[in-house]
């Protein structure tokens, strides 16, 4: 068997392994509760914390079981934790850039849709509020598991497998649709983009796809740059602690997050995006020509 | 670097053997009373809360305690001069040291955290209500605690020998004990009332309802200023462990 063919089958066996569970358990789970489940209802809501996490692990196990199945072994693990030649840089930059494309996101849509909004911050228990916020990044450190559980299997097993079979920028694009279709059985449930929008489930399922193809290229470049999937992983958590939806949460006005919950429009999704998916575009390119070059190195 | 976590796994074997026995009836237990419970009065809620949060502290304890047959069986000239003398170096050596006194209380404070999410998706789902207490403050805290204590400790094990290491961690817990004594003669002691005070003292302070503002400011600060301590206790190790190879030859 040629080699691409070998890795078109290892990532075949990776990607089912690591999507049947979401595939198979999500149905059941709104079954039980009778609703979906992101419907926000409070007898959901640990059902579905809990199922989120344990869900994030999946591609970690599908990782691992592909390698121990196909007898891979475990070259090429991305596991390294070294911070030295510079890539502390990359080490900050995991909690820079989805703190700084957050900001961004929740000034854009401040200014576009809430003008005229009476307020847009609470003034109330402002340290509190801070502190609440702030411990996300605590939080993230210490409960690093899920995270690590998605960075494992999609940066340190699917991209690098992509790459062997696909030029750097169709792999990208692969990867993020592949990312953003597992995410789907979720986001029919109402994970992210809630359950009343135009064009319900598969504007979703779309816009899904798009943010995973500009998050991936920005976590790819991270792990390329160290070699190892922590940074990726430690970005991951802060731009899923610290998004926007929990920002406004803390430090949103009732008004303004009612305000917001009627905005529940395509182009709404798309402005959050905007930020992310422009830093994403430019790790795209840097990750395209680093690819160039290697491949010209190679040929000299 | 993977060599030495190997090693120690190899070494550990009958006492990682034992702490997968306790890891299985952590998972079991908290698990299979949620399955079982009637909360038809306030004494079973505080009796299952206080079960499950014995079970964790007990696994955090386990795999903390488990470190210390490990340092002891490093502190034998042929893992010394093998590290020396190794590819991957002192600083290589000193990483997995670090690494692998991480690596327990880590895997037991995940399995405390998807025990303890598992057990309360089912207690709500049982009820139709969002009420369960979650314990992420105990085994999170815990795991912090032993962090610190671990960098701390580290530092003198390396450079003055295992035995004085455990000095300095007996320094310690004697300090937190005094603590709590003098507390406990000064201090506001009601909470420790009765069971379900101390248990509602307990939940105050997860939530952040008891110590307003600052300890909310000590919780967030806590993970990274541990973090970061660990890091460099990890780095002065670096620079202690030749002296404390020699301080073995003599």
């Amino acid at each position: 068997m040629n080699n691409k063919k070998l890795t078109v089958i290892r990532l075949v066996i990776f990607y089912t392994l690591a999507i049947l569970p979401l595939i198979i358990l999500t149905p059941i789970f709104s079954n039980l509760l009778g609703e979906p489940m992101f419907s926000g209802e409070a007898a959901a809501a640990q059902l579905t914390q809990t199922w989120g996490i344990i869900g994030m692990c999946c591609p970690a196990l599908a990782n691992v079981l592909t390698r121990v199945i196909t007898r891979e072994g475990l070259k090429d693990s991305y596991l390294k934790l070294d911070m030295k030649n510079g890539k502390w840089k990359y080490y900050l930059l995991a909690f820079g850039i989805p703190l700084f494309y957050m900001i961004i996101t929740v000034f854009l849509v401040l200014l576009v849709y809430c003008r005229d909004a009476e307020s847009w911050f609470a003034t109330d228990q402002i340290p509190t509020r801070f502190w609440t916020y702030f411990s996300q990044i605590g939080t993230t450190l210490l409960l690093f598991l899920p995270f690590f559980g998605e960075e494992f299997g999609w940066r340190a097993y699917m991209t690098p497998k992509l790459e062997q079979i696909l030029p750097m920028p169709a792999a990208l694009v692969v990867g993020g649709i592949l990312w953003g279709v597992w995410h789907a059985p979720l986001t029919v449930q109402g994970h992210n983009f809630g359950l009343d929008y135009p064009g319900f489930p598969f504007l979703g399922i779309f816009m899904m796809c798009v943010m995973c193809t500009a998050m991936g290229a920005i976590l790819t470049l991270l792990t390329k740059r160290t070699q190892s999937v922590i940074p990726a992983a430690i970005m991951h958590g802060i731009n899923n602690n610290m998004s926007f939806g929990v920002f406004l949460s803390m430090f949103g006005a009732e008004a303004l997050s009612e305000h917001l919950e009627t905005l529940n429009s395509p182009a709404t999704m798309a402005i959050m995006i905007i930020p992310e998916a422009i830093i994403g575009a430019v790790c795209f390119v840097i990750l395209c020509r680093d690819a160039k070059k290697e491949k010209a190195a190679g040929a000299a | 670097m993977y060599g030495f976590l190997y090693r120690y796994f190899r070494v550990m074997r009958q006492m990682l053997i034992i702490f997968g026995f306790v890891v299985l009836f952590t998972v079991f237990m908290p698990i299979f009373q949620a399955l079982v419970w009637e909360a038809e009065e306030l004494n079973n809620v505080m009796e299952h809360d206080m079960s499950c949060m014995l079970t964790y502290c007990v696994l955090m304890m386990l795999s903390y305690f488990m470190n210390d047959e490990l340092h002891k069986a490093d502190e034998k000239r042929l893992p010394v001069y093998f590290a020396v003398a190794s590819p991957a170096g002192v600083k290589g050596y000193v990483k997995s040291k670090y690494i692998r006194t991480l690596l327990l209380p880590f895997i037991a404070m995940n399995v405390c955290l998807m025990t303890d999410l598992t057990a309360a998706a089912i207690l709500d789902l049982r009820q139709d209500v969002n009420q369960a207490t979650t314990f992420m403050g105990i085994y999170t805290g815990l795991f912090m605690m032993f962090i610190l204590l671990s960098a701390i400790e580290l530092p003198f094990m390396i450079r003055f020998g295992v035995k004085k290491g455990a000095n300095v961690k007996a320094v310690i817990f004697l300090s937190i004990l005094a603590a709590a004594g003098i507390y406990f003669l000064f201090g506001d002691i009601s909470m420790f009332g009765t069971m379900e005070d101390f248990i509602q003292f307990l939940l105050d302070v997860m939530s952040g309802k008891r110590g307003g503002t600052t300890m909310l400011a000590i919780s967030a600060l806590m993970p990274i200023v541990t973090l970061a301590l660990y890091y460099l206790s990890y780095l002065l190790s670096c620079k202690l462990y030749l002296k404390g190879v020699e301080q073995l030859e003599q």
